[in-house]
């Protein structure tokens, strides 16, 4: 069978760099056996790479990490203030959802408080004011601050969700 | 005692909220983040905002850091996406830097004469300036393969290339690298 293996300058780095499969490294160095012509440029390649891992890295002017740091520690206070506020918005949820929850007993405490004690029979244990839950569910006060609830929830998700998206985008991930 | 401690460990700690562990990873990677932006813009000021950025990114997005890939391929990669947002906020026609229609040329400012100061110059700073005068996308490649040691894959993930382009990228970036000494360095370097 006829050898058509051929020698190139781009083969010799290959396989300095150790991109060949082992095959084609077999097939070079065979190569370079009967050819000492390439062998020497394959040392020249070498010396090459010798210099080139060599290369020094630059160094950025005195006090930069200083001015990193710097620069993070306002970013940070500009994100905790931010913070701060979305902070603000997820406790008026919790407030606006405490107080529909906590309203229904507080009615029904203040009414058991205001029994006088003429109205309480000798021996028998106060009967508490009823609270009619099917009124309270359909007040149209506690129906649109559930849904306003669940919309402020909605927007903090989606606000999360984008972040995460933003990031994705400019890592290309 | 802050070399002594790993990567793995000041990102905890950094995530964790403890500063000292941001200010020993900036340390640790100014001039590996530098010289890459270095490669890009070549010039100084810009190479200083360019690395300021990339560390704060990496700052933010420490947390989503899941180490399916070595650390300093990830921070390469922020900083290679921080140093492309810089170079198409300067030329917004850039869509990749193997973008045929608008490819990156350097700028003249950095880039040596090579008649100047031949003597002083050592064959370590030739190289360095060679490097200097190749574009962004052939500087950059070779900077990673051969000075950060980044493998083959781990360049096609900071760069988002196919295995092919890389080695296509690295063949090319070697061969105009071999041209600019043989024509502006003949006289300093007889071999490369």
């Amino acid at each position: 069978m006829e050898n058509t293996f051929k020698m190139t300058d781009e083969m010799l780095w290959d396989y300095a760099d150790g991109f060949l499969s082992p095959a084609e490294k077999g097939q070079v160095e065979d190569y370079l056996r009967g050819n000492p012509e390439w062998k020497a440029r394959l040392e020249m390649i070498q010396a090459e790479k010798r210099e080139l891992f060599s290369l020094t890295l630059e160094a950025p002017n005195p006090g930069f990490a200083d001015r990193v740091m710097a620069a993070w520690a306002a970013e940070q206070v500009h994100v905790r203030a931010k913070e701060k506020g979305r902070d603000w918005i997820i406790w008026l949820i919790a407030a606006v959802f405490g107080l529909f929850l906590i309203t229904p007993v507080v009615v029904m405490v203040a009414g058991a408080l205001q029994l006088s004690p003429e109205q309480l029979p000798a021996i028998s244990i106060p009967e508490l004011p009823v609270v009619d839950w099917a009124l309270w569910a359909n007040n149209s006060f506690l129906q649109y601050g559930l849904l306003l609830t669940a919309v402020f929830v909605l927007l903090r998700f989606l606000d999360k969700f984008l972040q995460h998206r933003r990031l994705a985008n400019e890592l290309g991930y | 005692m802050a070399a002594t401690l790993t990567d793995e460990t000041l990102i905890q700690q950094a995530v964790a909220g403890r500063q000292s562990a941001f200010a020993m990873l900036v340390k640790r990677y100014e001039k590996y983040v530098f010289t890459l932006a270095l490669r890009f813009v070549k010039n100084r000021e810009d190479a200083h905002e360019i690395a300021q950025d990339s560390f704060l990114r990496m700052f933010r997005y420490l947390a989503d850091f899941r180490g399916e890939c070595k650390f300093t391929t990830w921070l390469y990669k922020i900083v290679y996406s921080t140093s492309l947002n810089h170079l198409r906020k300067q030329n917004p026609d850039i869509r990749s830097l193997d973008d045929d229609e608008h490819p990156i040329r350097l700028k003249d400012e950095g880039a040596p004469d090579a008649t100047r100061n031949m003597e002083r110059d050592d064959r370590n700073a030739t190289l360095q300036r060679a490097i200097g005068m190749l574009s962004a996308d052939d500087s950059s490649i070779i900077t990673l393969f051969y000075l950060y040691e980044q493998s083959l894959d781990e360049i096609c993930q900071i760069m988002d290339l196919t295995m092919t382009n890389a080695k296509t990228k690295l063949h090319r970036a070697r061969h105009r690298l071999k041209t600019i000494l043989d024509e502006k360095f003949s006289v300093e370097i007889k071999e490369f």
